[in-house]
């Protein structure tokens, strides 16, 4: 019950979501322009993009998970700066040291998304393991209220045919849809 | 039959009926979260016909040619449809155990059909992803209203649970230490990400 009480926001949060995703709700990307500077900062030539965007990143503050896309034929280096509530476009043009911060605003379906694929161990930040380690702790308590679910229905005597029926109807509808589909 | 009995009924009944989704949910989501590389899929033709078929241009709709190719393949079920590249129009057929996929070859007027070996890693994947409504068979819209009815009873199940915690006196104090540390921990991560 303590534990279900501490997940309830991302049970909440995943139920959410799945409905928004099952529903192929749209996500609108529309972004807005939070600065466009001058960028003094300069790369030796075969810097690696990932490296250039850290350093970028760092300096406009803005330090997170990111991805890299480019640099373009044309120069362009466009940084993906991943972000719960309003990720952020960063572009760097290398001819003209420019860099402009675009956000996206905030809207319900797209947070759902987005807080729906958040997961896994691969950036170094915080944040990020704080939110990966909250995932494992979901698996494993989705798991666990399913074993003691059990047991304490098994416990109860005046349940055990009605349970037993919704149980095996459900099994039964399970094991159908994966041999089915 | 009280109120506070009927929703412990429906607690646990509901829970039961569901009991294998959740439990699909949770342990599917372990190769997500720990984004273990899976092997490469082994696919293997299992038959070639010859087809002809008009190819929309390009930004054209592309289900009823999938279609077409999902009926001179024998498969029946969902499907998704996309052009890859100028010459071949691809066709995803999302079986959990075993998936199909159609591939039409424009130039050749080929259709070969290839079937996935079963594998773990792309089979709990597969069921924690599928969803839609959208993929043109009857039981993948039946698998997703499934899907709706399992958010749905999360929810029911939140309210349900905390109605049934508040019922009990002595578990408020920590109660309310779980639910404001969870909603705590959970606004900063969100905040912070």
């Amino acid at each position: 019950m303590y534990l279900a009480l501490f997940l309830a926001p991302w049970m909440l949060g995943y139920a959410l979501s799945t409905i928004a995703m099952n529903h192929r709700m749209p996500r609108p990307t529309a972004f807005i322009t939070e600065t466009d500077q001058h960028y003094p900062n300069a790369f030796e030539p075969g810097t690696p993009p990932r490296e250039i965007a850290q350093q970028i990143l760092s300096d406009l503050d803005l330090d997170g998970a990111f991805g890299v896309q480019g640099p373009t034929p044309d120069g362009r280096l466009t940084i993906n700066r991943q972000g719960m509530l309003s990720p952020r476009r960063i572009t760097f043009t290398t001819h003209d040291r420019r860099v402009v911060v675009e956000r996206m605003e905030l809207e319900t379906s797209g947070f759902l998304n987005r807080f729906h694929r958040r997961r896994g161990y691969q950036q170094p930040y915080t944040a990020d393991l704080a939110m990966a380690i909250s995932v494992d702790a979901v698996i494993v308590a989705m798991v666990f209220w399913a074993l003691s679910g059990l047991w304490m229905w098994w416990e109860m005597r005046a349940t055990r045919w009605w349970g037993l029926a919704c149980a095996a109807t459900g099994m039964g509808i399970f094991v159908f849809f994966v041999i089915a589909i | 039959m009280t109120f506070a009995h009927f929703v412990r009924r429906a607690h646990l009944y509901t829970g039961l009926f569901l009991l294998p989704w959740v439990i699909m949910f949770g342990v599917s989501t372990i190769p997500i979260n720990h984004n273990s590389a899976p092997a490469p899929p082994t696919w293997t033709r299992v038959a070639e016909h010859p087809f002809r078929a008009d190819v929309p241009a390009a930004g054209g709709n592309l289900r009823p040619l999938g279609r077409a190719m999902m009926n001179a393949a024998g498969v029946d079920g969902g499907y998704f449809v996309n052009r890859a590249g100028a010459n071949h129009v691809n066709v995803n057929h999302p079986d959990f155990l075993t998936p199909a996929r159609i591939i039409y070859d424009i130039e050749r007027q080929t259709l070969s059909v290839e079937r996935r070996d079963f594998a773990m890693w792309q089979f709990l994947s597969g069921m924690h992803t599928r969803g839609g409504y959208d993929m043109g068979g009857f039981w993948d819209s039946v698998w997703a209203v499934f899907v709706d009815v399992v958010s749905v009873g999360l929810i029911l199940w939140i309210a349900s649970g905390v109605y049934m915690w508040w019922s009990l006196p002595s578990t408020r104090r920590w109660g309310w230490t779980a639910l404001g540390a969870g909603a705590v921990c959970f606004a900063v991560i969100i905040a912070t990400l």
